[in-house]
């Protein structure tokens, strides 16, 4: 039943994973996803919206960051002054911080589903999180912590080292 | 700032050497969603799921080309650099990197073990050899910032901002040399026939 009223009397929406599991959240936290919002506004969200993509242990995770957010975003329980303002944002920064400290394998889901479901603020932070772990690495670490092949030539993979030598002092 | 003020704005703002840095800059737009999952360009995974967990090779998944790239430009550039000696496809992506920025510390040069000349002559030398190989892909940003450089001759300079500003170019910083024997004059052209035009003065 996805037009059922939530517990403060708003809408509900329900999202279908790739696994058929069913997961119930308010309209402003489904609207964190703009496919999503096309979605209701259209009217195509009932009584449910499959996800074919996203399997139930990624849209969990998906569903408690939009969450969470919708929660937290600004005026979300009437209060607008500005301490209560950077209370939230430090709250957020510190959800953030713990919701994208997963492995590689979660990471990964979590940026593909949020990419497909387009869901800015969470691709953002999923593709950082990507970035930050690259830095610092050298190449055949980056190799082992991805499992990503090493597809060069040795003669290509020499020439583009030479190039960037550069930038492999204290590597 | 009205787009009109731009011409003046850069040849009287870099005479100045009391500030490090003169700043032409607007924001970066932002992207718009990596929609294409058809321009799908992967990241080689390893085949024999030697250091992949019991999932195997969920844990590389084909990445949009477009999200290969966003990841590669939220990184420092010498990360960058690094990075593009992972897989042809961390080069790609390293080759049409838009955000190019140079420096001595970037660049490895400020140790003691490089006198001046060396110094100077190996920045040229990489700076250009870079530069050529990011040329015709619309640099977004570009930074040089060779304050505490000796000296850069300023027809170098000249020539990386032809080869590098181009339109669509959304912010510019450049810090000539502090000991220069003359004044440096930043060549307006380079952001005529709205090459400029994306670039929008910072507010105070």
């Amino acid at each position: 039943m996805a037009a059922a009223e939530g517990s403060d009397g708003g809408k509900m929406i329900v999202l279908i994973s790739a696994d058929g599991q069913r997961f119930e959240l308010p309209e402003a936290a489904a609207k964190l996803s703009q496919i999503v919002l096309y979605m209701i506004e259209d009217g195509c969200c009932y009584p449910s919206i499959p996800l074919p993509k996203v399997d139930g242990v990624i849209l969990a995770k998906i569903v408690e960051y939009c969450n969470k957010h919708a929660a937290l975003s600004s005026g979300a329980d009437g209060s607008s002054d500005a301490a209560s303002e950077r209370s939230k944002e430090r709250e957020l920064k510190i959800f953030d911080a713990e919701f994208i400290d997963v492995d590689v394998t979660t990471l990964f889901d979590v940026m593909m589903a949020a990419n497909y479901l387009n869901i800015k603020g969470l691709l953002d932070l999923a593709c950082q999180r990507t970035a930050d772990l690259i830095k610092g690495k050298s190449p055949e670490q980056i190799r082992q912590t991805f499992g990503i092949k090493n597809d060069f030539t040795p003669e290509e993979e020499a020439a583009i080292r030479k190039e960037n030598a550069w930038a492999f002092d204290n590597i | 700032m009205a787009d009109g003020d731009l011409a003046l704005a850069p040849t009287t703002r870099f005479m100045s050497r009391k500030r490090q840095r003169q700043r032409c800059r607007r924001q970066i737009r932002h992207r718009g969603p990596i929609s294409s999952v058809a321009k799908t360009k992967g990241w080689p995974c390893q085949q024999d799921g030697s250091s992949q967990d019991e999932k195997g090779l969920r844990s590389c998944p084909d990445l949009p080309e477009d999200m290969f790239w966003l990841i590669h430009t939220l990184m420092p550039f010498r990360d960058a650099a690094r990075v593009a000696c992972v897989s042809r496809a961390f080069l790609q992506s390293w080759r049409s990197l838009p955000y190019l920025s140079f420096s001595k510390e970037i660049l490895g040069l400020h140790k003691n073990e490089f006198n001046d000349g060396e110094v100077t002559s190996n920045l040229i030398s990489k700076v250009s050899h870079i530069l050529q190989n990011h040329s015709g892909i619309g640099v977004k940003k570009l930074e040089l910032d060779f304050f505490s450089c000796t000296d850069v001759d300023s027809s170098y300079l000249d020539s990386w901002l032809r080869m590098a500003v181009t339109p669509g170019i959304e912010e510019l910083i450049l810090a000539p040399p502090s000991c220069s024997n003359a004044e440096y004059s930043f060549p307006c052209s380079v952001l005529s026939d709205g090459r400029g035009s994306s670039i929008r003065i910072p507010e105070a």
